[in-house]
């Protein structure tokens, strides 16, 4: 246990952790702060998550048709009154005696010069007293995510399914299809905040290429260093040197595992907190109609689920990553293999989430493959291990 | 002379060299591949072109007609044999036919894509003025900077660049560079995707090989142990500028031969021979830049084959100025892979520090020119599309700048290593 927590405090030098944190910083900076905060265009829509869970929390996780004409005849004018008051209450709205979203809308289809003027005038005044980043949403926006997503999406429904069932495979997976049909028409349509399933869709390719970046930065010099100082002779030469191989070996798992936790930790954290939050009123929608996946899944399934293949493909990764440090005799060489290597596993992994549990594969694709990224660097580190027994000093 | 060449036989028989250049190579040539579904459309035009001439005038249209009318009629041929009715409408026929593609034989998916293509093109010749008659470049940026609440320096910067662009439009106008025949930008983004995604790719695989080849060549001797051999020695002492001098030689050699490999798999497949004389700011060399669809609106007036040759010459110099910045960090960093690391975090720092300074400080503008930041704009090179890189002392600045604090830092590293003691 003492080599063990040696080996361990090795792969987890101050060094390397301070590298990984300024590169995990700058990593979500790059790619991920986007998504969190300003996605799609700048104005976090806050509005699509607060007005997902307050249909949650008055209807559940669906709107069936009955829920819908509801949503259509009481909540939408509700919605559109508060954004009325919420215009009323600027003053130069008042003024401009633009008092309700009619008188707005028919503002902006004029064309002369003076109505030009005016609607920038009015749009000044709305910027500066209605933020573009609200940390609540606002009334205005909730009317405008209510008009723009939630109406169209349950106008749309029918019509989406019809052409869904005209591309739909054929077998197995058709029946699946007709099977999802029924279920969609008794259940309804699910309540997801679209800006949640987006982003949660774009960031977690970006989250993945973190994790691999985590145990390659973190493994991949590690045997290496411990070839270059040269202690490789000495451990041979005892017996218990001879199994340090197999403590190394579980040292970098345990060292990638903490390391994958930690990089979680931080990423769900954020993502819990942020404006495009995955709140907990979402984990209910069942979304396998409306993607079409073998399985009946929730969207909390369904994260839980791409997190746990993510998370296979990466802790595979680590074990290619101990074997080509174990391989390789200096740090340039490690670096040369493993660039290449971390771009076959991004697209891998990519290749292997999207779509996930899709009908258009093989029942168990996705499971194939998160056993083979196991079990292949398993294979390759447990036949090193072998070898390492048997090696004589060279 | 013999240690240089040492040193070069060193790197080039390296086993991490040959093989992450076989890999680059390889990846390049997939991404040839990857626009594979658009070649024959490609080669067509380049064909069109070479029928028509590129500029676009009363005798081009003389040309043209005849080529037109032929493929609008084997639409509509086509478009019987397929659903067995007529229609005048070559948009509907053009989403029937699709609809069935495919259920059509190869001879017909072929007729269809040729035709396709041609009808394509006459969209793209008819709307090649949208953007240089109906965009006024002053009046938008002057929304920018109140949008964006600019002011001081930048926002004077700026609004010279937008004056300048919108005379350079003016030019484009008057002396017929918008009305020469290219490739439609909307639809086949080859513009974008030979600078943008190609050379994109090619300066990275360099910058990253060529760092690589930089950190084996200095940090050698470190490596193995052998440095205290050298360091006793006058020509020892030395030593660096030949592991520089390689290492460099290779660093270089390394975008060459995958512009020269990747370039003529790439030209070999998608012919241009008979669109090098056309204008990059071509009215047809339209596309999406964000919101918007835009044209590549060049410095100066430049013909593709122009532009071409001037984009592998900013390669090879932004490879050295990468080249240099990695021997002035190898020759402090000991460590490989630390040195790497820090330098791969100084490449994402240069990417982000600019969009975090405030704006109204020239800071932005002077961070901006950068070599990373080169690297990320790469298909818009020579071109007026981002308000930053509009100005003619860009890229000068970006290599002087860059070259210079690697050159400084290399000298201090190198005197150092000299003055070292043991």
């Amino acid at each position: 246990m003492r080599i063990f927590r040696s080996e361990l405090k090795k792969l987890l030098n101050w060094r390397l952790l301070l590298i990984l944190c300024l590169f995990t910083g700058l990593f979500y900076f790059m790619f991920l702060e986007f998504y969190l905060y300003s996605y799609p265009d700048g104005h976090p829509r806050t509005e699509s998550v607060e007005l997902g869970k307050e249909l949650v929390e008055k209807y559940g996780p669906s709107l069936d048709v009955a829920e819908q004409k509801e949503f259509k005849t009481v909540d939408y004018p509700a919605i559109k009154r508060a954004a009325d008051r919420r215009l009323a209450g600027i003053e130069e709205f008042r003024e401009a005696k633009i008092t309700t979203i009619e008188a707005l809308d028919a503002l902006s289809d004029k064309t002369d010069d003076a109505s030009r003027d005016l609607y920038d005038k009015l749009w000044d005044a709305f910027d500066k007293t209605i933020p573009r980043y609200p940390e609540k949403a606002d009334d205005y926006y909730m009317y405008q995510e209510a008009r723009d997503v939630v109406i169209p999406s349950i106008d749309t429904t029918q019509e989406n399914v019809r052409a869904q069932i005209t591309s739909a495979p054929a077998g197995e997976a058709r029946e699946r299809v007709e099977e999802l049909e029924k279920r969609e028409a008794s259940m309804g349509i699910p309540i997801l905040s679209w800006v949640t399933a987006d982003t949660w869709r774009d960031m977690v390719n970006y989250f993945f290429i973190l994790l691999l970046f985590t145990v390659a930065i973190l493994i991949s010099p590690y045997l290496v260093r411990e070839r270059r100082s040269g202690v490789r002779g000495i451990a041979y030469a005892c017996r218990k040197g001879r199994s340090l191989f197999a403590v190394q070996f579980g040292a970098s798992l345990v060292a990638a595992a903490l390391a994958e936790t930690v990089q979680a930790a931080v990423f769900f954290a954020l993502f819990f907190t942020s404006p495009h939050r995955v709140d907990r009123a979402f984990f209910g929608a069942d979304i396998s109609c409306a993607n079409w996946y073998w399985w009946d899944m929730t969207f909390g399934q369904y994260i839980a689920w791409s997190c746990a293949v993510l998370f296979m493909v990466a802790f595979g990764f680590a074990m290619v990553s101990f074997a080509v440090s174990k391989f390789c005799k200096n740090y340039i060489t490690v670096l040369a293999v493993q660039i290449p290597l971390i771009f076959l596993a991004k697209k891998l992994a990519v290749w292997v989430r999207n779509n996930m549990f899709s009908i258009y594969r093989p029942r168990c694709f996705e499971s194939l493959i998160c056993d083979l990224c196991i079990l292949a660097p398993l294979a390759l580190c447990l036949f090193l291990l072998h070898r390492e027994k048997a090696s004589d000093i060279r | 002379m013999d240690i240089f060449r040492q040193q070069m036989k060193r790197i080039l028989g390296a086993s991490f060299f040959l093989g992450l250049l076989a890999a680059f190579l390889a990846f390049d040539l997939y991404l040839i591949s990857s626009r594979s579904n658009m070649r024959r459309e490609i080669n067509l035009i380049n064909d069109v072109a070479g029928r028509t001439g590129v500029r676009i005038d009363a005798e081009f249209e003389e040309k043209f007609g005849p080529i037109l009318k032929k493929h609008t009629t084997d639409l509509g041929d086509l478009f019987r044999q397929v659903t067995g009715g007529a229609s005048g409408d070559t948009a509907v026929m053009l989403k029937q036919i699709a609809q069935r593609y495919y259920t059509l034989s190869g001879e017909q998916q072929g007729r269809f894509r040729d035709d396709s293509a041609i009808l394509q093109l006459d969209g793209a010749i008819k709307g090649r003025n949208a953007y240089y008659e109906g965009y006024d470049i002053t009046a938008a940026g002057k929304m920018w900077l109140k949008q964006g609440r600019v002011t001081g320096a930048p926002a004077r910067f700026i609004s010279r660049n937008c004056t300048e662009l919108q005379s350079r439009m003016a030019q484009i106008k008057s002396d017929g560079e918008k009305d020469t025949l290219f490739f439609p930008g909307t639809v086949y983004g080859m513009h974008g995707f030979l600078y943008g995604t190609l050379f994109g790719a090619i300066i990275m695989e360099s910058a990253v090989l060529g760092v690589l080849v930089m950190f084996f060549a200095v940090n050698f001797e470190f490596m193995h142990g052998t440095q205290n051999l050298a360091y006793t020695s006058r020509r020892g002492r030395h030593l660096p500028a030949d592991q520089f001098r390689a290492a460099m030689l290779v660093g270089m050699f390394v975008p060459i031969f995958l512009i020269a490999a990747a370039l003529s798999v790439f030209f070999a497949n998608y012919h241009f021979s008979n669109v090098w004389d056309s204008f990059v700011s071509s009215g047809m060399n339209a596309e999406p830049h964000g919101m918007q669809v835009v044209p590549y609106i060049t410095l100066r007036p430049m013909t593709t084959g122009e532009y071409l040759r001037a984009n592998i010459g900013l390669v090879l110099v932004l490879q050295a100025v990468f080249c240099l910045l990695a021997f002035s960090v190898a020759i402090y960093c000991r460590n490989n892979y630390v040195g790497f690391l820090g330098y791969a975090l100084g490449w994402m720092m240069s990417v982000n520090l600019p969009s975090v300074l405030p704006w109204n400080t020239v800071l932005p503008l002077i961070l901006t020119a950068n070599p990373v930041i080169a690297w990320v704009d790469c298909g818009n090179w020579l071109t007026q599309i981002d308000i930053f890189d509009a100005s003619p002392w860009y890229f000068p600045a970006i290599f002087l700048l860059g070259a210079s604090l690697a050159a400084i830092a290399a000298f201090f590293g190198v005197r150092r290593f000299r003055r070292a003691d043991l």
